[in-house]
C-alpha cells in the first residue's frame, strides 16, 4: 500500500447464493452438453448404421437377383428333364407299340424312328404278310407310307418301309398332347 | 490461470463501490462512488450526525454495499496521535519499538500513526469493515501534487476538528506535525501530540511561546530571504503589528466581542470561525518556529503557505498569516470525500 496504514480484507466475489447459482448453473450446461454429445453420437452411429443396412439391402437385393435367376434356370432345366422324361417315355410307348406291330414271321434288322418318321429295314417271307400284317396297321397310324422289296436268297424278300407323318397331323397330335 | 480469468470477468462485471468516511467529530461526511468498468455510475453524498450517526451510517452503507462485492471503505484516519517523519530509517524498527505503524514514502519520508488507534478504528468499524486508511498527510501530498514538487513551501490541511502542517521541499517531507483542534480547545496547545506517551523518532521540543522566536534560528542573518524582509518599509518592528485591529489593545478582541453582541446562531458560528481561524493561525506559526528550531531547517525560509481548506473558512487565516508572518498565503478549497475516493481508487488500482 502506498497510502493506506491497512490492505483491503479479501473480497469474496462469489457469494454463497451465487455459488450455489453457479454450481447449478454449470451442471445445467454440463448436462446439456452431455445430452448433446450423446445424441450426436447416436446420430452419428445411427448413420453409420443406416449406411451399414443400405449395404446390406443392395448385397440382399443383389444376391435375390442372382438366386431368382437361377430359380429360372433351374426351372428351365426342370421343364426341359421333364420334356425329356415325357418324350423318353412317348419314344419307349412307340417303340413298344412299334414291336408289338411286327408279326412274328417278319423280322426287323433295323428301325429308324424320327419324330415324324419311321423307316423300318427288315425280311418278310413274302409281300402279303408284310401287306396284311404290317403294312395295315403302319397305314393306320402314318399319313403316306412307302415300302420298298427286295428279294432275297432263300425267297424272302428284304424290305423298306418308310413311314411319315404330316405336319399337320403332328400339329393336331401334339394339340392333342 | 483460468480460475484467475473466470474471477477477472466476474470482477469485470462487478460494479465496484467506493466509499469515503470522513468523520468530523460526532458525524460523519460520506460520499459513495459507483463505477462500472471506470465509468463513473453514480455520486451520492451524504451527512450524518446526532446520537445515532454511525447506525444511521451503517445502516445507509449496508444497502450500498449490498449492490457489489466490490467495495472499498476508505477513511480519513482521525486519530490524534499521527504524522509524518523525513526519511524512512525508522520504517523498519518503528512498529516493534514505539508501536506505530508507518507508510515509507518513496524511501524519502514516512507515515505513521498509532497501531492502537488503528486496531480501535478498525474495531470501530467492525460492522463495516474498512479496506483503506489514509493519513491527512497523503491527502496533503495528493491535493497538492502539483505544488510539492515546486520548491520549499509550507502545506496545511485545514479540517473542523484537526489540522495538519507540512513542509515539503522538492516533492520530500522535510517536516510536519499534526493537531487536534478539540484536544487543543480543551487543553491548550502545549499537550497535544505526544499523547500516551506515543513517539516515533522525534524529540520535539516543547516550544510554548506564541510567535516566532527569532533568537532561536540560528544563522539567520545568513539567509537571504531575510534581505527581501528589509524591503518591507511600512514594518519597522514586531509591535507594529498591534496596529491590526485585531490585536491593538484599543480594539476589543474577538472573545470581547462575543461577550457583548447577541449570540445569533450565525453570529456564533462566525465567532466559532475566528476562533478556529485563530487557533489555526497558532498552529502554524508554533509549527514554524519548531521548524527554525529544529536541524531539519538547514536555514530555509518559509515563503508561501498553501492551505487546503475543508472547512469552508479560511479568511481570517489568511489574513492572520499575512499580516502577522508576512506569509504568501493561497488557499484551496478541498472536497475531502473527493480526495479520499480519489486515494482509495489509486491505492485499489495498485492491488
Amino acid at each position: 500500500m502506498k497510502h493506506s496504514f491497512i490492505t483491503p480484507s479479501p473480497k469474496r466475489l462469489i457469494s454463497g447464493e451465487l455459488r450455489l447459482v453457479l454450481f447449478f448453473f454449470i451442471v445445467t450446461i454440463m448436462m446439456l452438453v452431455g445430452t448433446y454429445l450423446f445424441l450426436e453420437y447416436k446420430t452419428y452411429d445411427f448413420i453409420d448404421e443406416r449406411e451399414e443396412v443400405v449395404q446390406q439391402e443392395k448385397s440382399l437385393k443383389h444376391s435375390i437377383t442372382q438366386m431368382e435367376e437361377e430359380i429360372k434356370t433351374i426351372e428351365k432345366e426342370v421343364k426341359i428333364a421333364e420334356q425329356i422324361t415325357t418324350d423318353n417315355t412317348v419314344m419307349k410307348e412307340s417303340i413298344r407299340n412299334l414291336f408289338d406291330l411286327v408279326p412274328d414271321d417278319i423280322t426287323l434288322d433295323r428301325a429308324e424312328l424320327e419324330s415324324s418318321s419311321l423307316i423300318l429295314y427288315g425280311t418278310t417271307p413274302n409281300k402279303d404278310t408284310y401287306e396284311y400284317r404290317l403294312h395295315a396297321p403302319l397305314r393306320s397310324i402314318f399319313h403316306r407310307t412307302y415300302t420298298s422289296f427286295y428279294p432275297i436268297e432263300n425267297g424272302w424278300y428284304r424290305f423298306v418301309s418308310s413311314n411319315y407323318l404330316d405336319d399337320e397331323t403332328m400339329t393336331q397330335g401334339e394339340e392333342i398332347k | 490461470m483460468p480460475s484467475s480469468w473466470g474471477i477477472f470477468v466476474i470482477a469485470w462485471l462487478y460494479q465496484k463501490i467506493f466509499i469515503a468516511i470522513v468523520p468530523d467529530g460526532g458525524s460523519y461526511d460520506v460520499r459513495v462512488v459507483t463505477l462500472k468498468q471506470k465509468k463513473l455510475l453514480s455520486k451520492e453524498s451524504r451527512h450524518f450526525e446526532g446520537s445515532t450517526a454511525y447506525e444511521d451510517m451503517a445502516g445507509y452503507l449496508r444497502k450500498r454495499l449490498d449492490i457489489s462485492p466490490l467495495h472499498y471503505i476508505a477513511i480519513l484516519n482521525p486519530g490524534m496521535n499521527q504524522g509524518a517523519l523525513s526519511g524512512c530509517s525508522l520504517h523498519d524498527i518503528a512498529e516493534d519499538l514505539n508501536g506505530a505503524k508507518t507508510l515509507c514514502r518513496n524511501q524519502k519520508w514516512l507515515l505513521y500513526t498509532s497501531i492502537l488507534e488503528l486496531e480501535t478504528l478498525k474495531k470501530q468499524y467492525s460492522t463495516l469493515g474498512l479496506d483503506f486508511v489514509f493519513s491527512p498527510f497523503s491527502i496533503i501530498e495528493n491535493f497538492f501534487r502539483d505544488k510539492i514538487g515546486t520548491g520549499f513551501a509550507l502545506y496545511a490541511l485545514a479540517q473542523k476538528d484537526s489540522f495538519s502542517v507540512a513542509f515539503f521541499d522538492d516533492g520530500k517531507l522535510e517536516y510536519a506535525h499534526h493537531y487536534p483542534m478539540h484536544q487543543h480547545e480543551g487543553a491548550g496547545i502545549e499537550q497535544e501530540g505526544n499523547v500516551i506517551g506515543f513517539t516515533v523518532g522525534v524529540e520535539e521540543d516543547e516550544v510554548v511561546e506564541r510567535g516566532i522566536s527569532l533568537d532561536d534560528i540560528e544563522n539567520l542573518d545568513d539567509l537571504d530571504i531575510i534581505d527581501e524582509l528589509d524591503n518591507l518599509s511600512d514594518i519597522e518592528d514586531l509591535d507594529a503589528l498591534e496596529d491590526i485591529d485585531e490585536f491593538s489593545d484599543d480594539q476589543p478582541t474577538i472573545e470581547e466581542k462575543r461577550l457583548v453582541l447577541p449570540r445569533s446562531d450565525e453570529i456564533k458560528q462566525e465567532m466559532e470561525g475566528f476562533n478556529d481561524d485563530f487557533a489555526r493561525f497558532e498552529f502554524i506559526q508554533k509549527t514554524l518556529s519548531r521548524f527554525y528550531a529544529s536541524e531539519q531547517c538547514n536555514d530555509r525560509f518559509v515563503e508561501t503557505v498553501y492551505i487546503a481548506d475543508a472547512y469552508g473558512s479560511g479568511v481570517e487565516l489568511k489574513r492572520y498569516l499575512e499580516e502577522e508572518l508576512f506569509l504568501n498565503v493561497l488557499i484551496r478549497r478541498i472536497d475531502m470525500g473527493d480526495e479520499v475516493i480519489s486515494l482509495a481508487m489509486s491505492e485499489e488500482e495498485e492491488l
